[in-house]
């Protein structure tokens, strides 16, 4: 019985010890996303704290596309809104997880677009170029990809970054919107230089100011901190119930020890005042058989 | 309490009654060796000499029985302790089996 319940306390110590292992260390934690009017594109940044795969990103109809970034997770608000105007093309980014996977449902302004999308490293981001069409594009263009090489990573910001490498995409594509096509010479330049990425459509484009819709990176720090102290926290919380469980029963052990103990010296005891007892009689008896 | 109240029972004769009565039979016996003082028949005499000596046996079974009566008291006594201490033990091992009869079924 008591094998038992002790076999029960520990698998209940090993589950919580499993549940509070699981990959919150390997999940790449997305911790920002920014959105940037640009002349010929609009750009949404995701930025991560880890290196992340993602899929090609989907159009799910006019104005909206999602894109899947695997084995990720955030702490950022499920749902931003933003106040469109002429700089502001981004209605709406909306972040959801399924799985071990983050979704990203992003609403735009305009009803037709070609993607483009591309990570860059220090730190991890994912760009995804919106490239504005008058009309819808034929699926055979979304398909297409223009893989090229990665870009050698520099130490420059983020967003100098992210403005270095968008006016160098290339577009492969013949047949789109000619505002967006680019010039044989940009394609053959940045042929070498490019990460891999998903394009419909690039071109050399005037960067406007991005809007950022998250906490800073050090909000998110502190709160991957916080995650990390509470699962020690509970960690640290089963020990000592686990310690106290072990107490208590040992505590119990003593309690009947104690008592057993004393039984038995109370008939050690007995035992010898029966011995004295019986010896007092035998004469009893033999002094009443003389008498 | 128990063992107390068994003290103050006083169990055949005391001391004093014994000496009295140990007094008393020497007496008879005493005078029936002695020659009569006073003028009487026979038969009053015989009579006065067989209750005398009888008297003096019936004195002697009296202390006897009272010597055996203390004895069995004391023998009760012992086995009565006896007893007690059995008593406790039993219920000491009770204890201890229902005890572990209780640790058992948790």
């Amino acid at each position: 019985m008591r094998i038992q319940i002790k076999l029960k306390i520990m698998t209940v110590v090993a589950i919580v010890f499993t549940l509070f292992q699981p990959g919150w260390a390997q999940a790449a934690n997305l911790k920002d996303v920014r959105t940037g009017k640009h002349e010929k594109f609009t750009r949404v940044v995701f930025e991560f704290q880890d290196n992340v795969l993602f899929e090609s990103p989907e159009i799910k109809g006019k104005g909206n596309f999602s894109v899947i970034f695997l084995d990720s997770s955030t702490t950022l608000p499920r749902l931003t809104l933003f106040k469109t105007g002429p700089i502001q093309l981004v209605h709406s980014i909306e972040l959801n997880r399924q799985k071990s996977n983050l979704i990203a449902n992003v609403r735009l302004s305009f009803p037709y677009f070609i993607l483009k999308a591309f990570p860059l490293s220090g730190p991890d981001r994912i760009v995804i170029d919106a490239y504005q069409v008058f009309s819808p594009p034929e699926k055979s263009e979304q398909k297409e990809f223009l893989r090229e090489k990665p870009l050698a990573e520099t130490s420059t910001t983020p967003e100098e970054k992210e403005l270095k490498n968008a006016p160098q995409k290339v577009l492969e594509k013949k047949d789109v919107n000619p505002a967006i096509t680019p010039s044989g010479a940009e394609k053959s330049s940045m042929k070498d230089t490019q990460p891999p990425e998903k394009v419909f459509s690039n071109n050399v484009s005037n960067p406007m100011p991005e809007t950022h819709i998250e906490s800073p990176s050090s909000a998110n720090g502190s709160a991957m901190t916080q995650i990390y102290l509470l699962a020690v926290l509970n960690v640290t919380t089963s020990v000592i119930v686990v310690l106290m469980i072990f107490m208590l029963l040992k505590k119990r052990h003593a309690i009947d020890f104690a008592q057993l103990f004393e039984i038995m010296e109370f008939i050690k005891t007995s035992d010898e005042s029966i011995e004295t007892i019986d010896a007092q009689l035998k004469s009893a008896f033999k002094e009443y058989d003389e008498s | 309490m128990t063992e107390k109240v068994l003290e103050e029972i006083t169990v055949g004769l005391s001391d004093a009654e014994k000496d009295d009565l140990e007094e008393m039979i020497k007496a008879f016996r005493k005078k029936q060796s002695a020659a009569p003082e006073t003028l009487a028949s026979e038969d009053e005499q015989r009579q006065i000499l067989s209750i005398g000596e009888n008297l003096a046996h019936y004195g002697d079974i009296l202390l006897k029985f009272d010597t055996k009566l203390k004895l069995l008291y004391g023998i009760l006594r012992l086995s009565d302790q006896k007893n007690r201490i059995m008593n406790q033990r039993i219920d000491a091992v009770i204890e201890l089996l229902k005890g572990q009869k209780v640790l058992t079924e948790k």
